[in-house]
């Protein structure tokens, strides 16, 4: 069993920067952990503080049963792949791979079966005689990942390990480590600034921002259900839209109204009531939204168009803010058109204005 | 055109100038070289056409021109040797001879059988040798200290470490000599060996702490995640990457005790004390200067030295993280 338990763990550096506020946080056996958020979150801070690189000013962390808060990193069976790959420039593929067992003084002829076995899985047994310097960077990564995987660790940690890599190989390597984590059934916790990554590959996500865990939750459950404007806003691309407007009652119906925007509601939710005649924030994805060239609810132009081949993003610009919304690839839309925005009544988000909270 | 009456008036001057140099002292080698060169420079606009269309011509030519440098540079370090070869009743000659005539190898065999010439060089390696690996144990560990960790005192340690370079050798040589004398140190190798030590110190462990900062820190935070302590990372990860700047801590390390004159005449008192450079300074007395030991021992004393920029050499290669990390 490797479960990860961060009980109040805060981080706070020598020139007063509070990395990390009193983070809890509960990583399953097996399960896949992505901490997600913009730079500066804390949230490679927590990793590190995970990995033992990293002194814990408050809190506890335990790995298993073990509270591992003061362990050194070699006490605490992890393995970590590194952003820049860290491989060991003056050795082979083979002997960075081997470096931990033979740390650990395992015989020779197990080193090789299992640097061979953890190669194979990979595709790199052509490479281990070479020096990092000789491979590219996907090849490097994946040894990278080799050197982790051969001592089959209780908590595997990534500090954005594809940040490096060019979009292609990106998408190839993130299946990929997937793939590993299926095969594997082990513990793992992945940090990445990049949402779609999280979404992809995370059996649950950690969305962090100045060193506040925000939510964590499964990726769809984030994608319905944020907690916040901000949470909300970070998960998904393109990113969820936000209008402002004031929710009223008139002839009975409740509709929201702001500038350039009047959005009637068939019904409105129960914590809505109490902010009668508040101005909200309301939040809807760009699927949400369907698009009317005679009529509808938000009076809209054209900004730009990307069509992606099956779909379509359009961007607009609605009173003053700026609206995506995702469309059919075939439809037939054109810069300063003058289009109108319907957005479906169920699937609306609303925000505390001052907050940010969700009100639901 | 401006430019081509510049150039082929440099050119007139250069061609002159082997003349006037003729004129004021007839040295044969000065003038050879600097018509050569003057030659080149005649021909330099023609040769970078020649150049551009045979790259292969190019290669030699640059081989040729080096090999010419190279002889102007090996050329004093050759009179040296035709001077040690020289018979003790020629030595003030002028002759330009490489090879004099009656060559003998009499001042080598003098400066080992009558000279304590193999005790000084004991002396010497012993010196050099010790305060290079006391220097090497010292400032990898203090430069990777500096490096590595954040500790109260480290920006003051830093820069006290390269203010004490600020003062000229010279300067230090009479509180040295008196912090020495207290300490019953005069006369000996140890105090001269501190002395070594702590002088070639300072600059050693910023080169050291300069390299340390270019090896990522990550590469350690691997090595400890897969199992190694700080020491076992420092030894098996980090030192071997840094071994250019080990070897050039080595040489400066070594060249620094080697070549010590001003110290060492100070420190050293008993002739069997001394080292080379005090040793060949002896061959010098108010009356005479035996030339042809000072010139045998000078190339014997330079030996070492080559010999180990020769053996270090292929350590001195740059780059040798490459590829570890993501650049």
């Amino acid at each position: 069993m490797a479960e990860v338990r961060l009980k109040d763990v805060t981080k706070i550096y020598e020139n007063g920067f509070k990395a990390v506020k009193n983070a809890v946080m509960e990583i399953h056996d097996r399960e896949f952990m992505v901490l997600v958020g913009p730079s500066g979150c804390g949230k490679s801070t927590t990793l590190r503080m995970v990995a033992g690189l990293e002194d814990v000013s408050s809190g506890r962390i335990f790995i298993g049963d073990r509270d591992v808060t003061n362990l050194a990193p070699k006490d605490r069976d992890i393995a970590m792949v590194f952003q820049n790959y860290a491989l060991y420039p003056h050795m082979t593929c083979f002997d960075n791979m081997a470096f931990a067992l033979k740390i650990r003084r395992m015989a020779r002829s197990e080193i090789e079966s299992k640097v061979l076995e953890s190669a194979r899985i990979l595709g790199i047994e052509a490479l281990l005689d070479r020096k990092p310097r000789q491979l590219s960077g996907g090849q490097r990564q994946r040894v990278a990942v080799g050197r982790a995987i051969v001592r089959n660790p209780k908590v595997f940690l990534f500090d954005e390990p594809l940040s490096n890599l060019d979009a292609k190989l990106r998408v190839q390597m993130r299946a990929e480590i997937s793939r590993l984590h299926n095969r594997l059934e082990s513990t793992m916790i992945y940090v990445t600034h990049d949402q779609t990554e999280a979404m992809t590959m995370g059996d649950r996500i950690v969305v962090m921002l100045d060193g506040d865990i925000q939510q964590i939750d499964t990726p769809l459950r984030l994608y319905h259900h944020p907690v916040n404007r901000f949470v909300a806003g970070f998960i998904g691309s393109p990113p969820m839209n936000f209008v402002r407007g004031r929710l009223i009652k008139a002839d009975g119906a409740y509709l929201i109204r702001g500038e350039g925007v009047e959005i009637p509601l068939n019904e409105a939710p129960k914590a809505l009531l109490s902010q009668l005649d508040q101005e909200l924030e309301v939040g809807f994805r760009p699927e949400s939204a369907a698009l009317d060239p005679q009529s509808g609810e938000l009076a809209a132009r054209v900004d730009v168009v990307e069509p992606m081949g099956a779909e379509t993003y359009i961007h607009l610009k609605v009173a003053g803010a700026s609206v995506t919304v995702r469309v059919p690839g075939d439809a037939q839309v054109r810069y300063d058109d003058r289009v109108y925005l319907r957005p479906q009544p169920d699937r609306l988000h609303f925000f505390d204005l001052e907050t940010g909270m969700a009100i639901v | 055109m401006k430019l081509r009456a510049g150039r082929s008036a440099f050119a007139t001057f250069c061609v002159a100038l082997p003349f006037l140099l003729w004129l004021d002292a007839p040295l044969p080698g000065a003038c050879i070289t600097s018509g050569i060169l003057a030659a080149l420079l005649l021909l330099l606009p023609l040769l970078l056409d020649v150049l551009e269309e045979h790259p292969r011509i190019g290669r030699i030519a640059s081989h040729l021109i080096l090999l010419l440098f190279s002889a102007i540079a090996l050329f004093p370090v050759l009179r040296v040797v035709s001077i040690s070869l020289r018979p003790g009743n020629k030595l003030l000659s002028t002759s330009l001879a490489l090879i004099p005539e009656d060559a003998s190898f009499d001042a080598y065999v003098q400066l080992f059988t009558d000279e304590p010439f193999l005790i000084w060089l004991r002396n010497s390696a012993l010196l050099a040798v010790t305060a290079t690996l006391i220097g090497l144990v010292f400032a990898s560990t203090a430069g990777y200290a500096f490096s590595r960790f954040r500790f109260p005192g480290r920006k003051i340690g830093l820069s006290s470490v390269l203010t004490t370079q600020m003062f000229p050798a010279t300067m230090l040589l009479l509180p040295l000599f008196v912090l020495l004398a207290r300490l019953h140190l005069v006369n000996t190798f140890i105090g001269l060996g501190v002395i070594y030590v702590s002088t070639a110190l300072p600059f050693s462990i910023w080169l050291m702490k300069g390299y340390y900062d270019t090896i990522p820190a990550s590469l350690e935070e691997a090595a400890m995640i897969d199992g190694a302590g700080r020491w076992y990372a420092f030894w098996r990860i980090i030192v071997p990457l840094a071994a250019p700047a080990l070897v050039i801590t080595a040489l400066f390390s070594f060249m620094n005790a080697w070549t010590d004159y001003i110290v060492a005449a100070q420190i050293l008192q008993d002739e069997r004390m001394f080292t080379l450079p005090v040793g060949l300074k002896s061959f010098q007395s108010n009356m005479t200067t035996e030339w042809g030991l000072y010139a045998a021992a000078a190339l014997l004393v330079s030996i070492p030295v080559v010999a180990l920029f020769l053996f270090l050499n292929r350590w001195l290669v740059s780059g040798l993280t490459l590829g570890g990390v993501k650049d």
